[in-house]
């Protein structure tokens, strides 16, 4: 509301100002005519060509320009075109309120030859402000420009936020406590009963931690990448939780190069560990799927664990529902569905897209 | 004098990690592993071990619900393992209790194993109780109970108990078309339970609201309970006053 009332004040101020500025212009011209008169003369007048810019900016509302290219010549045209006629109309009208307020000598010459009257009115004033309706138009579509780039800004502002929160998520797991000193146990009972088995899970925990270390702003990664630090993981656990941990992974190779956003998959299959095999006392089973259909790239984690009360989720599953609206707007859909007892499946589908180093399509 | 040692930890590997450290420890005899709370409570009855190496968190029933289970009296002494967790560690140190924490060398097993060795002559019954009690107020209402039934255990879902009989010095637990004995106190039980959920209804009753299916006028200000299951219970005058958020 009043970021609005500002730009209509901002509007209708810089035709008032240009109302005194012409004036001035006009004081120069007639040195006789009275001042209050003539400011009053262009304050109407402004007045009027502010609601001929009213009908430029309507246009541009409707058919904005979008770029300067051969290729899209028709809001060009029509903006040429309208801005001819609309100064026309408005040179019209202010020749009228002109002749109007002149001396009754002026008046009655003037409408004796009206044609060589406004030919001249014309002539005088018909480029100038063709130049302000122009104004006007370039004014908008700066302004226009502007807020775009700021909701631009912020979107991507947003977006970072939410892939930094992301990353700390995936770190404050592995630093998790329970899961990083329970690692360093089992680690240091296998170094006395089997080094080389040790040896192994020192290097996945440090992978692990690597990865997490190392990943970049990036805002995609390929999903091998995704999958190779959900399995680094998924990996440790299963050395932890030995028989009580099944994880099977399954994953064409046509999917490894879509791109995914990092650590999408890392929170779901964290959750399934923990709801499916960490607070059960049974063996349980992770799967994580990945395949295309069509157009779409569909990741799927599901637990046979005790499942959960519908409409609670995790923060995890926040941060993801957000990241996938933010990267993907109505593109992407996320779906939980938990049935007590018998476990979760999360579901994720998003555009197939290959490779990581495209940029992403807006 | 040999002691038997019992091992509870739901990761194979920190059980072998104790069982590595125990090896050479020759006053000391592995009777039991167990995986899981349940498993341990039955272990503890079956082979009374003389030392209990016992993880805090494990799924269902975690070290101090196995302790509650097999009763503070009646619990060993106990060394308390676990990876992290603050509070647990806090309760430690303030009741003077030793414990372990994952992963540890064999200095600092040796330690908490003399420790372990000095108790077998002056129980710690009463530091437990309070150790428990402590850990029961940051953690009062559990999940799951584990109550005897017959010659075995159950684990209960607190959700699930219907409600709740006195009897003499126990109390029954009705649970799904069967009832279990659990040696408690009403006051004891009702403690346990989430207030939300449970509700004393007379002096010998606590009812589960889940499973309430109507409440009818009663003779001299009583009312009636009627169960989904059809059992009928009276809501006494005396203990109405709890329920009044309810009409």
């Amino acid at each position: 509301m009043s970021a609005k009332l500002r730009i209509w004040l901002a509007y209708w101020g810089a035709w008032t100002l240009m109302g005194f500025y012409m004036t001035t212009m006009d004081m120069v011209m007639w040195p006789k005519e009275k001042i209050g008169h003539l400011v009053l003369l262009n304050l109407l007048q402004n007045l009027i060509w502010g609601v001929a810019g009213l009908g430029v900016l309507l246009l541009a509302r409707r058919w904005p320009i979008e770029r300067i290219a051969w290729r899209e010549w028709r809001p060009l045209l029509l903006h040429l075109v309208a801005s001819l006629l609309i100064t026309l109309l408005g040179l019209i009208v202010v020749w009228l309120v002109a002749v109007g307020f002149s001396t009754p000598e002026y008046r009655a010459k003037a409408l004796q030859t009206p044609l060589s009257s406004f030919r001249r009115f014309f002539s005088s004033y018909f480029h100038l402000n063709l130049v302000f309706m122009w104004a006007v138009l370039g004014a908008y579509h700066g302004l226009r420009m502007h807020q775009r780039l700021k909701a631009q800004q912020l979107e991507a502002a947003q977006l970072g936020a939410r892939l930094a929160q992301a990353q700390n998520q995936a770190l404050r797991m592995q630093l998790q406590p329970h899961f990083l000193f329970n690692t360093l146990n089992s680690i240091s009972a296998l170094i006395h009963s089997d080094p080389e088995s040790a040896d192994r899970m020192l290097s996945r925990l440090a992978d692990l931690l690597r990865m997490t270390l190392e990943s970049g702003a990036d805002q995609f990664v390929t999903l091998r990448q995704e999958l190779a630090f959900s399995q680094g993981y998924l990996a440790i656990e299963r050395i932890r939780f030995h028989d009580r941990l099944q994880v099977d992974v399954d994953v064409p190779p046509e999917c490894l190069e879509a791109r995914v956003p990092p650590f999408l998959l890392q929170p779901l299959v964290e959750n399934a560990i923990k709801h499916g095999v960490a607070d059960l006392a049974r063996a349980s089973r992770i799967q994580v799927r990945a395949r295309r259909e069509g157009e779409a790239l569909l990741l799927e984690v599901e637990d046979d664990g005790r499942g959960f009360e519908q409409g609670r989720r995790g923060i995890g599953t926040g941060n993801t529902v957000e990241r996938l609206q933010l990267l993907y707007r109505d593109r992407q859909s996320f779906s939980l569905v938990s049935e007590s007892g018998k476990g979760t499946l999360a579901r994720i589908r998003l555009p197939f897209e290959a490779g990581p180093a495209m940029e992403a399509t807006a | 004098m040999t002691l038997k040692a019992l091992i509870v930890d739901d990761e194979p590997l920190a059980r072998q990690r104790i069982l590595q450290m125990l090896k050479g420890e020759s006053d000391v005899a592995v009777v039991g592993e167990a995986g899981n709370g349940l498993e341990a409570v039955k272990l503890i009855e079956a082979t009374s071990p003389d030392l209990v190496f016992l993880d805090v968190q494990m799924p269902e029933l975690d070290g101090f619900g196995v302790v509650e289970a097999v009763g503070v009296e009646r619990m060993p002494p106990t060394l308390f393992v676990t990876a992290f967790d603050q509070h647990a560690v806090k309760a430690f140190e303030v009741h003077a209790v030793d414990y372990l924490l994952k992963p540890f060398d064999r200095d600092r097993f040796r330690r908490a194993l003399d420790w372990a060795r000095a108790q077998q002559t002056t129980r710690q019954g009463g530091t437990l109780q309070s150790l428990v009690a402590s850990r029961r107020s940051e953690q009062p209402h559990p999940d799951r109970i584990l109550v005897k039934s017959g010659e075995g255990w159950v684990l209960l879902k607190t959700a699930s108990i219907q409600w709740i009989e006195a009897e003499d010095n126990y109390v029954r637990l009705h649970v799904e078309g069967t009832s279990h004995l659990l040696r408690q106190t009403m006051t004891g039980i009702l403690e346990r339970l989430d207030p939300s959920r449970f509700k004393r209804i007379h002096r010998s009753a606590i009812v589960n609201l889940d499973f309430i299916k109507e409440l009818q006028p009663w003779s001299g200000g009583d009312l009636l309970v009627i169960m989904r299951d059809g059992t009928r219970l009276t809501l006494s005058r005396t203990y109405r006053e709890s329920f009044t958020e309810w009409h």
